[in-house]
Parts: structure tokens; C-alpha cells; sequence
């Protein structure tokens, strides 16, 4: 059975310790010398099991809401008349059901993440909601751009705190997503264009209990739909193994 | 070490401003008053559904209390200029915010936000208000 959790957003706050006074800086050595693998480099792990846990806007999130719902975006006009033609029938007929789960809203689904390093310097995560699989690229690993897709094309960097001697190096992961295909960034329609531009940064945080849990900050700009940024934090906490995980191919409704 | 600055401005003035969107913050704090604060940023949590930012601070006895001050919401702030590292552990800051119901509760529903070392500001402009 899926264990999609609902907890408090107090069990949340508690995790959170301040991820955001993280800064940019070299870590140790003052940057001389070949770069080390990303893999190697890595503040944290990320690699295992996750579980998206719904704290906020769960209407929004565990189901896909009403056309015309557009609680907590940012639509522009233009966008909000696009949303309001959705239409599912014709998203299937096209085959084309996925774009719902594309990088700019697939973190705010309720998925399983599993993460491995495809290589020393490739991030994968794979999702089983809709069976997606996004590639985070470090420092010379970026391919050149093809053709936009529904996951785009990510750059990835470390970014790591001031060390003080003595002490572990702290850090966060920073994503840039870019080259993607239109698709919604709510399942109800609500579009995003393929000039939109994703921003995420992942902090790991670690419970006196054992517990380890990762929060992403995402922001979603989009010159064409979207009147600002939106920006929101998910949260995932991590499992023991691949109990759970349950591949399921995308839904256009 | 720094002189408290606190003070509770006991007006029904700002109970009619209190129009906030879609939270029922008034069951929370007392929206008709306003206390400041004056210390030291322990944490920054630039997180949905809102932020908070927790800052040591004498209370109005002179002790040291850790406040819990309840701010925005990501989209909102990111889009008034305040982004995830605009605030850092140490910062010297000036609060002013809704005081909770509930006497001996050290927490805050944000007004403004001043960090006197470079004028960063918070809660003055068109659009900053906790939505």
C-alpha cells in the first residue's frame, strides 16, 4: 500500500533547521585544483527512497482539482484563458497525458522519488507517479540541448556553506531546469510555456531521531503564463528500501 | 548588550486594516495589537505553507526569549524581494508583529521586518502584508 502521509505541518517545521542560510562558497582548499566528481563532492547523500508527505494544499495535490481551480498559482490572463480550455479528452486522444508531470510540477505530485548517481557526475531521480526519470547534470556532464522535453535539461551544482574548522561541510543542492515542452503545471490545465525556467534547491535535514528529510524550494518562472514567480517548498522524507514503490503511468485527468 | 525596545500599542486602529486573504489569523493573535522586538535572527525558515523567522529577544522583563515569528508564504515573499538568503543567522533585527492570544506565547504574526546594518525592510511597501 502506498504511504502517501499527511503529517502536521509542525512535524515539518521541526525538520526544517535553518536550510536557507546555506551560502555559496568553495568547500575547503580555496578551490585549487581539479574539481572532485559531484559524487564525491556531495555535502549528502541523496540517493534512496523518498515519499512526498502532503502538508499543505492537499485538495490541490492528491487529486487533480476542477477546471477553472487556481488556488496558489500565479496565472497571468493569458494563461488562465489557456486553462480554462482544458480538455483531457483531447490531451488523450493526442497521447500526450503526461504533461502534467513535468519538471516544473512534478515535485509537487504525490510520488516516490528514488535517486541514484547514474554516474560520478549525473544525478538521476526517477518518480513512480508517472513513471518520470529527471537527469541532474554537474559541471561538464551537460549534453548539448536537443529538443525540449517534459523534463528539460538540468544543470546542477553544490553549493556549500562557510566551513569552520574542524567541522563537516554543510551544503545544498542547487538545480537549474531549463529547454523545456509546455505542459501544466497543475493537472487541471493550468499551463506553463516552454520558455519557463526552474530553479530548485535541496537541503537535506537530519532528525535526532534518525530521520532524514529533504526539502526542495522551487521556483517556477514563466515570461508567457505566469503573472510572477511561483515559488513553494516540498518535502520528502526518506525510506528504508523500495517498499512501496509502485510505478504508475501518467493520467491526463 | 542591547536595551530592550518593547512596547504594546493597545489600538483598535489596526484591527480594521487586518484584511487578510484567506487565513483566520485573529484566532491566533490579537490583531488590534502590535509589539516590536529588537534582536538577534536565530533561524530562518523560508518554507510553504508560511515562514517563519525565530529571533532572540527580551520580552518586556528583559529576558532573553526565543520569538517564533510567523511571515509569508514562499510566493509571496520571493515575489516582495525576499528570497531564502536574504536573512542570516545573526542578524541584528527589528520586528514588529501581532502578539498571540495566548499570554506567556512568545510568537509573532509579522508586520515589518528592519535589519538596521544595510536598510533591508520588510512590511512597508504596497503588497507586504502576510497573506
Amino acid at each position: 500500500m502506498k504511504y502517501r502521509m499527511a503529517l502536521t505541518a509542525v512535524s515539518v517545521g521541526v525538520v526544517l533547521v535553518a536550510s536557507s542560510m546555506i551560502h555559496a562558497g568553495q568547500r575547503g582548499g580555496g578551490g585549487r585544483g581539479a574539481a572532485p566528481p559531484a559524487k564525491q563532492a556531495a555535502p549528502f547523500d541523496l540517493s534512496g527512497y523518498w515519499v512526498s508527505v502532503i502538508t499543505e494544499d492537499w485538495k490541490l495535490r492528491m487529486v487533480t482539482p476542477d477546471k477553472g481551480v487556481y488556488d496558489a498559482l500565479v496565472l497571468n490572463p493569458v494563461g488562465r484563458k489557456l486553462a480554462d480550455g482544458w480538455d483531457p479528452a483531447a490531451d488523450e486522444k493526442a497521447g500526450d497525458v503526461c504533461k502534467g508531470y513535468g519538471a516544473p510540477a512534478i515535485m509537487r505530485l504525490p510520488t516516490r522519488l528514488h535517486i541514484t548517481w547514474e554516474n560520478d557526475n549525473v544525478l538521476r531521480i526517477d518518480t513512480d507517479t508517472g513513471t518520470q526519470t529527471r537527469r541532474f547534470h554537474f559541471g561538464n556532464a551537460v549534453p548539448p540541448a536537443g529538443e525540449p522535453t517534459l523534463q528539460g535539461q538540468s544543470v546542477a551544482q553544490w553549493e556549500f556553506a562557510a566551513v569552520r574548522g574542524g567541522q563537516p561541510a554543510t551544503g545544498n543542492l542547487k538545480v537549474v531546469t531549463t529547454n523545456l515542452r509546455a505542459g501544466y503545471i497543475r493537472k487541471n490545465g493550468a499551463p506553463y510555456s516552454d520558455k519557463t525556467t526552474v530553479t530548485e534547491y535541496y537541503d537535506l535535514h537530519a532528525l535526532p531521531n534518525g530521520e532524514q528529510w529533504l526539502s526542495i524550494t522551487t521556483r517556477v518562472e514563466d515570461p508567457v503564463y505566469f503573472s510572477r514567480t511561483m515559488t513553494n517548498t516540498s518535502d520528502f522524507r526518506k525510506l528504508p528500501n523500495a517498499n512501496g514503490w509502485n510505478p504508475s503511468p501518467c493520467s491526463a485527468r | 548588550m542591547r536595551k530592550t525596545v518593547f512596547f504594546v500599542i493597545a489600538a483598535t486602529l489596526f484591527a480594521a486594516v487586518a484584511a487578510y486573504a484567506h487565513h483566520s489569523y485573529g484566532a491566533t493573535y490579537d490583531t488590534s495589537k502590535e509589539v516590536q522586538v529588537k534582536g538577534k535572527l536565530a533561524q530562518f525558515v523560508f518554507r510553504n505553507p508560511h515562514s517563519f523567522v525565530h529571533v532572540q529577544a527580551p520580552d518586556e522583563k528583559g529576558v532573553q526569549q526565543r520569538w517564533a515569528v510567523e511571515w509569508a508564504g514562499t510566493t509571496q515573499l520571493d515575489n516582495t524581494g525576499v528570497k531564502r538568503d536574504s536573512l542570516r543567522v545573526g542578524d541584528e533585527v527589528i520586528i514588529v508583529g501581532r502578539p498571540s492570544r495566548v499570554a506567556g506565547e512568545y510568537r509573532l504574526l509579522m508586520v515589518t521586518l528592519k535589519r538596521p546594518l544595510d536598510g533591508f525592510s520588510w512590511g512597508t511597501r504596497s503588497g507586504e502584508i502576510v497573506d
